[in-house]
């Protein structure tokens, strides 16, 4: 993309933003639930064109935004899009000390923050330089959860974040579960999504228990869930028999490989629902989603553009994507060009079988075991069919004789015997799996852990 | 060797259980037991005999240089033995 390209896709993203903000302003339709607030879009339309006028000395300027998950921060959010700047989300779990480091190590102009729950607007804003540059269009900055290894700094603009987003796809009031941690990709397209259809965004806090977060769905009567598999998996064990009794029409999965028993899981448990499963990143963007409740996608996305713009290839196993829907650049590492026009490798390793391409796992998370490489999403899947398993994470431990061995963490159903279930899941993988690949050290846990992105945690132990 | 027996007895169980994993009922270990091919341990059990040893022992004497050479389990539990 040319520079003078990028001038006008950029400066069409503000006043994109001014005009979904104006186009929700007589909407009568609730726009935030929490346990603790109800918010109405006409409400909120409303607080951010005066958070708007009430800060326009800080139109262009680089600023912090310490995201919490209440109707204000996105409603400050807005109010610095429609006034060009440019806003890094910063986790309400950093602490003030870190929040003030990165805000200089970024050299923004100020840090807001919204201030926690309750009915009050308290936004505090501390400026942290005297005359800062105002050279900012209407930016997003995102740290990512870095999965593995340290968190990246993604920029965005407001074109490149709204364009996946679907409009009108559906008749009738949406009401979505945030499950992502609103201040990360996945949980900003959530709300894009929901801004862009007048829908309603429930959010939970980060801190309720799974029996908590289903009791708010009910309450708030909710039609669409998007989360990671892992968090699906984490509903579905402990609220089964409670989730059936939710109305919900639309399940999306993303940011982890979905497998088929928890396809089946959900289609069981809603069968009327729509299945989505979504590949997405916060550097590509959305590149694609299947319909059609299998694990994988169809080979045949290989060979041409995908709707949302994305074409796809697998080179030595691995899954490339060149994608419209592409980050500008990753702030604060080498100058990168764009990668909308060219093929950016994923780090994600697909097998084709036949008309389908099925994801292995991560290249980062092979497990090298004395030279032979064990993917942790096949070993996963043999310990998953071990009836009274729920759940499962598979992970490298160090060993000083063959450099990694295979551990495995796994989540039993109530009332059974771990130890009985540890012999089946041994007996399972002796039979189906070769010795290098099967779990050497199990552990039963009460719940995997998962990462702030609601992915397994694949770091070595 | 008196002194030396409760090394034994906890290295002597990590051997059981490595067997038994592998679906092989454990044989007599005593401390002149040659481990060697013969006691249907591949490369690998051995590997995560260390690993568990180490989970028990709070150390891995085979992560240090040089590796240590160990032909029985005299051999091995001597090596737990003076660093515990």
């Amino acid at each position: 993309m040319t520079p003078a390209n990028r001038e006008s896709r950029v400066q069409v993203s503000s006043k994109r933003v001014e005009a979904i903000v104006e186009r929700v302003a007589a909407c009568p339709d609730p726009a935030f639930l929490t346990s603790r607030e109800s918010v109405l879009w006409r409400d909120w339309s409303s607080d951010v064109r005066q958070l708007r006028d009430e800060n326009r000395f800080l139109a262009g300027c680089a600023l912090g935004l310490v995201f919490r998950p209440t109707s204000a921060s996105y409603a400050v959010l807005a109010a610095l899009a429609c006034l060009d700047c440019h806003v890094h989300l910063l986790d309400e779990g950093l602490g003030p000390d870190r929040v003030l480091s990165t805000s200089r190590d970024f050299g923004l102009a100020g840090v807001l923050d919204p201030g926690g729950g309750g009915p009050e607007r308290g936004l505090a804003l501390r400026m942290l330089l005297e005359s800062p540059l105002r050279n900012s269009r209407g930016e997003v900055t995102i740290f990512t959860s870095g999965s593995t290894g340290a968190p990246k700094a993604v920029h965005h603009d407001w074109e490149t974040l709204t364009r996946p987003v679907r409009q009108g796809c559906q008749q009738g009031a949406q009401t979505w579960l945030l499950t992502y941690r609103p201040h990360l990709y996945a949980g900003l397209q959530v709300f894009l999504h929901c801004l862009l259809n007048r829908g309603a965004l429930v959010i939970p806090e980060s801190s309720m228990s799974v029996e908590a977060v289903i009791r708010l769905m009910s309450r708030h009567r909710v039609s669409h869930v998007s989360a990671t598999p892992s968090y699906w998996r984490r509903l579905v064990t402990l609220g089964g028999a409670d989730l059936r009794a939710l109305g919900i029409k639309q399940i999306t999965l993303g940011g982890e490989p979905c497998d088929q028993p928890l396809l089946d899981a959900l289609h069981d448990l809603f069968p009327g629902a729509r299945l989505v499963h979504i590949y997405a990143t916060s550097e590509l963007g959305r590149c694609f989603s299947v319909r059609d409740g299998r694990a994988g996608f169809p080979a045949a996305y290989l060979s041409c553009q995908t709707e949302e713009g994305v074409a796809l290839r697998i080179e030595d196993g691995e899954l490339l994507v060149r994608s419209e829907n592409a980050m500008l650049d990753i702030a604060g590492g080498e100058a990168e060009p764009r990668p909308d026009a060219q093929w950016v490798p994923t780090g994600d390793l697909v097998e084709q079988v036949g008309d389908r391409c099925y994801f292995v796992g991560r290249r980062s998370d092979l497990i090298n075991v004395g030279g032979n490489k064990v993917h942790p999403h096949r070993v996963e899947a043999v310990v998953q069919t071990v009836s009274g398993v729920t759940d499962t994470r598979v992970y490298a431990r160090r060993s000083s004789l063959v450099g990694q061995m295979i551990a495995c963490e796994f989540v039993i159903a109530t009332g059974l015997d771990p130890e009985q279930v540890k012999q089946q899941i041994i007996e399972e993988c002796r039979e189906r799996l070769a010795p290098h690949e099967r779990p050497r050290f199990l552990d039963p846990v009460p719940a995997i852990e998962l990462s702030e992105a609601g992915k397994k945690v694949r770091r070595p132990g | 060797m008196p002194m030396m027996q409760p090394t034994l007895e906890k290295v002597v169980l990590e051997f059981q259980t490595v067997f038994r994993n592998k679906g092989l009922t454990p044989p007599a270990l005593l401390p002149e037991t040659v481990l060697d091919g013969s006691l249907g341990l591949e490369s690998l059990d051995f590997a995560e005999l260390v690993v568990r040893l180490e989970q028990v022992f709070g150390q891995d004497p085979f992560s240090r240089s040089p590796i240590p050479e160990v032909r029985t389990l005299a051999d091995l539990c001597a090596l737990y033995h003076t660093a515990a």
